[in-house]
């Protein structure tokens, strides 16, 4: 298979700009103000990859996300999804794929959760066994069974979460959105979402894209990374790359044989931060080899053991954030 | 402002009142925020109000009386049972809102002022057009006196403002009582509107029309009869068909207390239940 | 696959018939959820039938004729016209479109693989099954039982007579559905949903018979889309002498629900095509 094959999702150039109405002052006439939230965006994913789609408030996640599944049609630019133009034929491209909102739920509040699953089985007219094999699959792996007769509505958010993972890949999609899957979960309902993720995406080669603003959620699961700020895509490589490029320290932790005073090395941009007893931390750039600087210490100091801690991606991200332009935030999410 | 001490039940009552002009004054800003919305609804009252009138006066047209009461008898009746029942839905306010409130889940901001619950439920949908419902009924009150053909003693033209405080205060209570409900089924929304509006139709004519069983159900369990028919039968000066004690005629206000103190408690417990289960 | 092959698919119209008919059994289920709520709205709708059956003895004894029905055919109208306004939903309302777009959630909507306005006439359909059997059956039953009514005038009639209340059902919806899409143009629906309220509460024949209205206006109110959703029902059960035939009624029906359909399916595309362009 060739590259150009592995393309589900294939996005050139698109623009898309809201009409705003604003009131002129004191004057019955409304202005008409165009707000980009998305300029110029491209990128494609192959099947099977898991993308993460980070970005501030307002950046254009979600903007980017409606016309992916072609519930916004963009202003400008081209768009495919499996193939499809996503707006012309959004109910022929939903049967292909799957979406999650954190913020919102497809599942019928009022009702059990297994008839949310029934109402599904005939929306996307999945065929009997599959049907039957994915719930049987699904409620294991989200341990759904102790709730599946639960209404919705008693459900806590974690539990409502994980029925509406199931709710979204009963169908095997091609491909599933999933916007904020994690907010406002607890540490276990995290972690199962999590792994179902990572589950479905290598046992099933689903194609995942997610926004989210837990660092963590990227760590663990996407390779890649998408990053979207003021409507505009800033970066598109993976997690190491961004890492990288933002720069930011990366920690040296030496254990000597002693106490010692702060070492002093000659490794340009390396320099101590912390001392504890026989412990010190040395902060040196990320994107400098951390073998100079082990050589030297090791030459000089009577060094017992050493540890490498990578800068925390929480870092990353809010120095990715700030180093925005600085003008003002666009667009209704 | 009063210390606390100093309140007192009168103290309470008064802080009690403000807040509910100040929720009325707030609720007149909101609505004022959508000017087409309240024009409009504001023409429908208008039009109900209208169309109201049409289909009394079509059946009136073509009827001489109605179960031995005249025109103007059925009038006086409709007329004195419509302005009560206007008045506490203008005060007390239709309950949808609320069940609305209670299942979103939204109620719970209502419960943390240190206003009284019952006046935010009561501010949560009032709507300044409906104020305009009360002129109609009023009007018809004052046409069908003129023409109705009664020696007007003081004690018949008091009775006639007394009875319509009275039947205020019971259909208000009835309003509150039902909406107790919604605090256990809090999707019975358009089913307790239907209620509150078949009580309203059932007040409008005379208790005879339901025959002697149901008529009588109706008004002394109901309250219903309460509301304009037992007293009216003393402005008009006639027996009672179901042959009741005359002092059931001046029992409105008693009754009036008592629907009161039944839909207090009501909503007492309604909010309770609610404060205990959570939703 | 080889199970792909051994098993006969089912046809495009199966498959579309078991997605309506999920859908609609899942709105059933939620309208019935809540027990207490359907117990009060069924008392609620017995009680209301019951006066009103009342009302129209008063009325009809002191004047037989009135609006050309004689006493029995006024009683028939009335109680099994008012046993079924919760069924058509006459005072309006019942779609919940302009909420889900006010709050966002109608995202939700556009991403599942069914068409917008089949979703929701498919909700309306299992919504109208459970307010039919459990608000007018026991209405109708109570007010059959205490005031006696007409039969039917033949089979035919109350064959005819189904067949109207089906078109009456989809009149209803289509009304209902436009006024709830009016929120994609106006910030505040309230004003739009109260004004439909009243013309369906009046000119449905809901609150009078519409034959009682005299001259233009009467003529006016019986030719309204509104008049499809009970008053043209009651004319076919009831068939009053000199009327219009069963066929001509029903036709009246199926016009009037024909152009709202087409209006609706319009409206819809517009409105999505509004909102895929400029958001939510």
């Amino acid at each position: 298979m060739t590259d150009q094959d592995d393309v589900v999702i294939e996005v050139a150039g698109a623009t898309k700009t809201f009409v705003q109405r604003r009131r002129g002052e004191r004057r019955l006439r409304r202005e008409r103000v165009d707000v980009a939230a998305v300029r110029d965006v491209s990128f494609t994913v192959r099947a099977g990859e898991i993308v993460g789609y980070l970005g501030p408030n307002g950046a254009g996640k979600s903007t980017t996300i409606k016309m992916l599944i072609g519930v916004l049609t963009p202003t400008s630019g081209r768009l495919r999804v499996a193939g499809i133009d996503p707006a012309r034929q959004r109910i022929a491209l939903a049967r292909r794929i799957g979406v999650v909102f954190g913020q919102r739920s497809t599942l019928w509040y009022d009702l059990p959760l297994r008839d949310s699953f029934a109402l599904a089985r005939h929306l996307y007219r999945i065929p009997d066994d599959r049907f039957q094999a994915n719930l049987r699959r699904f409620v294991e792996m989200l341990d759904l069974g102790p709730f599946l007769d639960t209404p919705v509505r008693q459900l806590s958010l974690g539990q409502r979460m994980r029925g509406d993972l199931t709710a979204a890949f009963l169908h095997d999609p091609a491909i599933v959105y999933l916007d904020e899957p994690t907010i406002g979960l607890d540490v276990v309902s995290k972690a199962a979402v999590r792994a179902f993720l990572a589950e479905t995406n290598r046992e099933n080669g689903t194609t995942i894209m997610l926004t989210t603003h837990d660092t963590a959620d990227i760590e663990q699961l996407c390779r890649r990374v998408l990053v979207i700020d003021h409507g505009r895509l800033g970066f598109d490589g993976e997690l190491a790359v961004l890492r990288e490029r933002l720069g930011g320290d990366r920690t040296l932790v030496v254990d000597l044989a002693e106490p010692l005073p702060a070492l002093s090395v000659a490794t340009p941009g390396a320099r101590v931060i912390r001392v504890d007893g026989p412990r010190q931390w040395l902060a040196f750039p990320a994107t400098a080899s951390a073998a100079p600087l082990v050589a030297e210490i090791a030459a000089r100091y009577p060094l017992v053991d050493l540890s490498i801690r990578e800068p925390p991606i929480e870092e990353v991200v809010t120095r990715l954030y700030t180093s925005g332009a600085p003008t003002p935030r666009p667009a209704p999410d | 402002m009063a210390p606390v001490d100093e309140a007192g039940p009168v103290g309470v009552l008064r802080a009690q009142l403000g807040a509910y002009l100040l929720l009325v004054r707030i609720a007149f800003r909101q609505a004022a925020q959508y000017r087409a919305s309240l024009a409009l609804m504001t023409a429908t009252e208008v039009a109900a109000t209208m169309l109201d009138l049409a289909a009394i006066g079509i059946v009136f047209a073509h009827l001489p009386a109605l179960d031995g009461f005249s025109l103007a008898e059925v009038a006086f009746l409709y007329g004195t049972s419509a302005l009560a029942f206007a008045l506490a839905e203008a005060l007390v306010g239709p309950v949808d809102r609320l069940g609305w409130h209670i299942r979103d889940g939204r109620f719970d901001v209502v419960l943390i002022r240190p206003v009284s619950v019952l006046v935010q439920a009561a501010t949560l949908s009032f709507a300044p057009q409906r104020i305009g419902r009360v002129v109609q009924p009023a009007v018809i009150v004052v046409v069908s006196c003129a023409a109705l053909d009664v020696d007007w003693t003081a004690g018949r033209t008091l009775l006639v403002p007394a009875m319509v405080l009275c039947g205020t205060v019971i259909a208000g209570s009835a309003f509150v009582a039902a909406a107790s409900v919604l605090f256990v089924a809090p999707d019975a929304t358009v089913a307790v509107a239907a209620l509150a509006q078949g009580s309203a139709l059932a007040a409008r004519y005379p208790m005879t029309i339901y025959g002697r069983r149901l008529g009588l159900l109706l008004t002394v369990a109901a309250p219903i009869g309460f509301v304009s028919w037992l007293p009216a039968l003393y402005v008009l000066d006639r027996p009672d068909p179901f042959g009741l004690p005359f002092a059931t005629r001046f029992a409105s206000p008693l009754v009036a207390l008592l629907a009161a103190a039944v839909a207090t408690l009501a909503w007492r417990a309604g909010v309770r239940r609610y404060r205990s289960t959570g939703n | 696959m080889a199970v792909e092959a051994t098993r006969a698919r089912p046809s495009e119209v199966w498959a579309e018939a078991r997605a309506w008919a999920a859908v609609a059994a899942a709105t059933a289920k939620v309208n019935v959820a809540y027990r207490a709520t359907v117990a009060a709205s069924t008392l609620s709708n017995v009680i209301m039938t019951v006066l009103r059956g009342y009302l129209a003895i008063a009325v009809w004894e002191a004047r037989p004729g009135l609006a050309g029905y004689d006493l029995d055919d006024a009683i028939t109208f009335v109680v099994l016209g008012q046993a079924l306004v919760t069924t058509f939903a006459v005072f309006g309302g019942m779609i919940d479109v302009p909420w889900r777009v006010e709050s966002g959630a109608i995202v939700v909507d556009l991403a599942r693989p069914f068409g917008f306005l089949r979703w929701w006439l498919a909700r309306e359909l299992g919504r109208a099954a459970v307010f039919f059997a459990s608000r007018a059956v026991p209405a109708g039953v109570v007010g059959v039982a205490l005031f006696g009514a007409q039969p039917p005038a033949s089979r035919a009639a109350g064959a005819a007579f189904a067949v109207s209340l089906a078109l009456a059902l989809l009149v209803g919806f289509a009304i209902r559905y436009l006024v709830a899409m009016t929120v994609f143009w106006t910030t505040d629906v309230r004003g739009v949903l109260a004004a439909s309220s009243l013309a369906l509460t009046f000119f449905s024949g809901a609150v009078l018979p519409l034959t009682i209205f005299p001259g233009v206006f009467g003529s006016v109110a019986r030719a309204l889309p509104f008049a499809a959703v009970l008053q043209v029902p009651m004319d076919v059960y009831l068939r009053p002498a000199g009327g219009a035939g069963i066929g001509q009624l029903l036709a009246f029906q199926a016009g009037w629900a024909a152009a709202l359909f087409t209006v609706s399916w319009l409206v819809t595309r517009v409105a999505l095509r509004r909102l895929v362009t400029q958001g939510g």
